[in-house]
């Protein structure tokens, strides 16, 4: 839940011959997040995962904040949860042993930070063992718009993608640490946005359109190789601030716990699989399909979270269990 | 995108399987309607998407009765398109999966 109230601040820019002032609303939100250990859909054939989750939801909910602003955080742990959660915030310059301990089911813990440098940035709970919490579903984007909106090119379409790996068995932590992953996934599904795949779907934009993808590697472990079959990234950002550009990127590699902004402007109609060029990885789950039409609708920032898969219930549906 | 799949759970016996059809062809124009409708009709088609890529048929079936060759086979076999519609099963570098067979050749070679 994000609550956002108050401003204050002001930023004076001073030149030889002429003095120029700017005001710059620095704001505050109130950002509570609930530890959710609960069953979600992780395939277009409605087989689930027993998740632990921020707000019930892999990956939990987009965090967008301008540079500047302050954050008031606060994680709950419902007492009706087995295991303690944290929550560790990489767009925060902050001390750990204070905000990121873990919590107890049936506590709460707060704090305030102010998202200092523009990008965009993994959020995760850092409970240990930490590399089961992040498997298991508990991370994030929070992106930092920069305070200044001229800093790159206005985007005419964003979306948020969050890459992370599969272990079929959620209790199984050393085939974490063993690397042995089952699938990988973007935004919690694998292919979720691949539509040659059973109940996957797809991302809209429109021919000419500068699409902006913010997109985090929650890993646990393995590094992505973020490429644009059929386009070259126009730019990419590490981190997605501004000031780290790059220009003409075939692909673009973003380590585990990292993120970058990739901009592509799809020059005509049809479809562009954006993947991790890490093949065991795209072949197993990462793979978004791009499809440039002229009546492409708008979607939201991160489509198909939760993924909501309708079984109709019919004479020959099997009941759960047999 | 409707988001109705009939499902058969993992603990069942199968569950639904979508093949990617490409069309090609001076006929696809005039014959597509008639081409998902008689899909459509088909035992083991539960829904033929044509509105979600360009030039292609993905249909959801329960990959118990027709493989997706199988599927495009009947699509060209359609007297009605006359052969000028022709359906192809699309593979590319991101089809899904592999297996631990390897590579298909062309059939018949």
């Amino acid at each position: 839940m994000f609550t956002t109230h108050s401003f204050c601040g002001l930023v004076l820019a001073t030149g030889l011959a002429t003095i120029t002032s700017t005001v710059a609303f620095a704001k505050t939100h109130d950002v509570s997040m609930t530890a959710v250990e609960t069953d979600i859909v992780i395939e277009g054939s409605g087989e689930k995962y027993a998740a632990w989750t921020f707000d019930g939801q892999m990956p939990g909910p987009v965090v967008r904040v301008v540079e500047g602003d302050t954050i008031q955080f606060t994680l709950t742990n419902p007492a009706t949860n087995k295991y303690p959660h944290a929550m560790d915030f990489h767009a925060a310059e902050i001390d750990f042993l204070k905000n990121y301990r873990a919590v107890n089911a049936g506590e709460t813990i707060s704090y305030t930070f102010v998202a200092k440098k523009a990008g965009v940035f993994f959020y995760h709970c850092g409970a240990p063992p930490m590399i089961q919490h992040v498997a298991r579903g508990m991370f994030g984007a929070i992106i930092v718009d920069p305070k200044n909106s001229k800093a790159w090119p206005k985007a005419d379409r964003e979306y948020v993608l969050v890459q992370s790996e599969y272990f079929k068995n959620p209790d199984d932590v050393q085939s974490m640490f063993d690397r042995k992953f089952d699938g990988v996934m973007f935004n919690g599904g694998i292919f979720k946005y691949h539509p040659f795949v059973t109940g996957g779907g797809k991302l809209d934009a429109k021919p000419g359109e500068r699409v902006r993808i913010y997109f985090v590697n929650a890993g646990p472990n393995e590094f992505s190789a973020f490429h644009p079959i059929g386009e070259i990234w126009d730019n990419v950002y590490e981190s997605g601030n501004p000031a780290n550009k790059l220009t003409g990127v075939q692909t673009y590699v973003v380590g585990p716990g990292s993120a970058a902004t990739f901009d592509v402007v799809v020059e005509s109609a049809g479809a562009y699989p954006l993947v991790t060029h890490s093949l065991t990885a795209a072949l197993r789950g990462a793979i978004a399909v791009l499809v440039a039409s002229p009546d492409a609708k708008p979607q939201a920032l991160m489509p198909m979270v939760p993924w909501k898969v309708t079984v109709p219930q019919t004479e020959i549906t099997p009941a759960p269990g047999h | 995108m409707i988001s109705l799949w009939v499902v058969f759970w993992s603990n069942g016996a199968f569950a639904l399987e979508r093949a990617a059809l490409t069309l090609s062809g001076s006929g696809c124009r005039l014959s597509h309607q008639n081409i998902i409708e008689t899909l459509e009709r088909l035992e083991g088609v539960t829904r033929v998407e044509a509105e979600t890529i360009p030039d292609h048929l993905l249909v959801d079936h329960d990959g118990l009765r027709r493989t997706e060759e199988e599927l495009a086979a009947f699509v060209n076999g359609l007297s009605f398109s006359q052969g000028r519609c022709r359906a192809a099963v699309m593979r590319s570098c991101i089809t899904a999966g592999a297996g631990p067979g390897g590579a298909r050749p062309v059939p018949g070679r």
